[in-house]
């Protein structure tokens, strides 16, 4: 998934030649490219502008227009560095405002992926640039785009074309077989446009083939959009219609960024981050410009922790996706022969259920496997969770009948509690228990209350003294008398449930 | 091993079996305070690394590892009322 910061200013201090800007005090160890939010003030000539991944020999700079704004992504090496340039100092911000991890790999030098028909709709494949990934969603670069530009999941029936600036980024999705279909206008023979693709992603993005309508429809300040789909954490966002240089805006539904200037002419791609409800905010200056969501990023499962392998901590791959999810610890134990006897797992989900340790049984999946017989140990069901064990003595004769032993447990509550008494060597037998001779019978039994534990022996009188030795277990269980239960979910309730 | 006797006469009432006793144990009781006391032998690790009772009088010392092994053979003693210490009934 894409996860978004708050927008930082990465503006380099120096114009006129590509600069390396480290980032790694904005975004984590483990980043593979950031998002950038492109921004020219306007008013100074010179406004070429320039992004690559550190250590590429690409050398892409072209100029935007003063007061236009758009959204690019690119990689950055493994200590979160990037290359910048800008044309002047006065009027370009480069700001950036999130990034990937190992969902989205970039090429060190982009690939030309220029369509050669222009003026028409045409498919781009990328399953030549992947290897062995499959990617989900394309990464580009344009250049010179202001002939006329559109892009779209291939097999989407939508039809948006238009002029965009000089300089841009976009993203879309991709199908099963890693295609896309992008318009570009011809600028021949006053200038040569350009598709670069810098990157993809393979997971934590979904994709609308027919792209979303979200438009707003009034002017003057920010509004709501259509929230986004369920999990999204944002969106990437197409801005079609108007005038050229009409003014937008795109950002997360109640911040304060105020980024509200011209389009690149009437086409751009936003990667905006949603709030919690999932909603971005729009701001036009012209009804006829719309907004249409390509898609938008949902959380991804981080990697398994295989613990014999690794020294990973959870904490780590909480740390690096920065919000608490699926994260799944894998262990197996081993016998003394170094055969796996088990397996196990800790899952960890802010969802309720989907947490918990397991352990199955040999060549049981732990992952996957749902039947409740294959495992060792599965906490969603309910164990005994030991507290203490000792033990008592009774003792009876001809003049004491009865007699009683109280143990102070302590707990405050009403334990579970089992007991056993020694009724011969080495036999153990459960309470309640009777038993009988040739003149007399006895019998043991006790009873729990929050305070204590109280063993009661009888008898109908021994001939001699008998000690009753009880082995009592007392586990940390509390058990509830009192309460009524919902039938209908098993949950605790204080109404009653007629039957 | 926590084990509770007796105050006037030294016989063993009851025990807490283990060999490390915090306060979940240390909070519990058998028989009534006003006439039973207890004795507490928690465990703890020695120079060479292994576990063993945390009592200095070697009888004692020993009288506990087989209590450690055999629980229930804690009622073949009684306590000492001057003494404190575990001695074997006849």
């Amino acid at each position: 998934m894409a996860t978004f910061i708050t927008p930082t200013d990465i503006t380099p201090g120096t114009s006129g030649s590509w600069q390396t800007v480290d980032i790694s005090a904005y975004i984590p160890d483990g980043a593979t490219g950031v998002i950038l939010h492109i921004y020219d003030v306007g008013g100074t000539a010179g406004r070429d502008i320039g992004w690559r991944k550190y250590g590429s020999s690409d050398d892409r700079t072209n100029d935007i227009g003063g007061g236009e704004h758009f959204w690019a992504a690119i990689g950055c090496s493994n200590d979160r560095k990037v290359d910048l340039y800008i044309g002047n100092t006065t009027s370009p911000q480069i700001w950036v405002v999130g990034y990937f991890g190992s969902e989205a790999s970039f090429f060190t030098n982009a690939v030309d992926k220029t369509p050669e028909t222009l003026d028409s709709w045409q498919t781009i494949d990328i399953s030549s640039d992947t290897g062995t990934d499959t990617a989900t969603a394309a990464i580009f670069e344009g250049i010179e785009t202001g002939w006329g530009f559109g892009i779209k999941k291939y097999g989407s029936t939508d039809d948006r074309t238009g002029p965009s600036g000089g300089h841009i980024g976009a993203m879309v999705g991709l199908d099963g077989s890693e295609r896309c279909s992008a318009y570009l206008g011809d600028a021949t023979p006053y200038q040569t446009v350009k598709l670069w693709l810098v990157g993809y992603m393979t997971a934590g993005f979904t994709s609308n083939t027919t792209a979303t309508d979200v438009s707003i429809s009034s002017t003057g300040t920010w509004y709501d959009m259509a929230a986004l789909p369920s999990g999204a954490l944002g969106g990437v966002i197409e801005v079609s219609g108007g005038n050229s240089g009409d003014a937008y805006g795109l950002r997360k539904n109640g911040t304060s960024e105020n980024i509200y200037d011209e389009n690149p002419n009437t086409h751009v791609i936003g990667i905006v981050e949603a709030d919690t409800n999932r909603v971005i905010e729009g701001r036009i200056a012209n009804t006829d410009t719309d907004f249409f969501v390509l898609g938008y990023f949902t959380p991804t499962a981080p990697p398994e922790i295989d613990v014999y392998d690794s020294t990973a901590a959870i904490e780590d791959v909480i740390a690096t996706t920065g919000v608490l999810q699926t994260v799944t610890a894998k262990a197996h134990i081993l016998n003394t022969a170094q055969t796996v006897v088990a397996r196990g797992y800790i899952g960890i989900e802010p969802t309720e259920y989907a947490y918990g340790i397991k352990i199955t049984k040999p060549t049981y999946d732990v992952l996957t496997d749902t039947d409740s017989s294959h495992y060792i140990f599965d906490s969603r069901y309910g164990t005994l969770k030991y507290h203490a064990t000792g033990t008592v003595t009774l003792t009876l004769d001809s003049s004491v009948v009865s007699n009683r032993e109280q143990v102070a447990h302590s707990l405050g509550y009403i334990p579970y509690v089992e007991a056993y008494v020694e009724d011969g060597p080495g036999r153990w037998s459960y309470l309640p228990y009777w038993g009988y001779g040739a003149s007399t019978m006895w019998h043991l039994i006790f009873s729990v209350d929050s305070t204590n534990i109280n063993f009661y022996a009888e008898s109908g009188s021994f001939l001699e003294e008998v000690n009753f030795i009880v082995k009592y277990f007392i586990f940390k269980n509390e058990l509830t008398f009192d309460q009524t239960i919902n039938v209908s979910d098993g949950t605790s309730a204080t109404d009653s449930v007629t039957i | 091993m926590i084990i509770f006797y007796e105050k006037d006469t030294g016989k063993i009432r009851g025990t807490i079996e283990g060999r490390i006793h915090g306060d979940a144990h240390l909070n519990q009781w058998v028989g009534g305070r006003e006439k039973v006391n207890r004795i507490v032998v928690n465990w703890i690790k020695n120079d060479a690394g292994s576990y063993e009772p945390d009592i200095k009088d070697e009888d004692q010392h020993n009288i506990f590892i087989k209590l450690d092994k055999n629980p229930i053979s804690v009622y073949d003693y009684s306590i000492g009322l001057v003494s404190g210490k575990l001695f074997k009934k006849y």
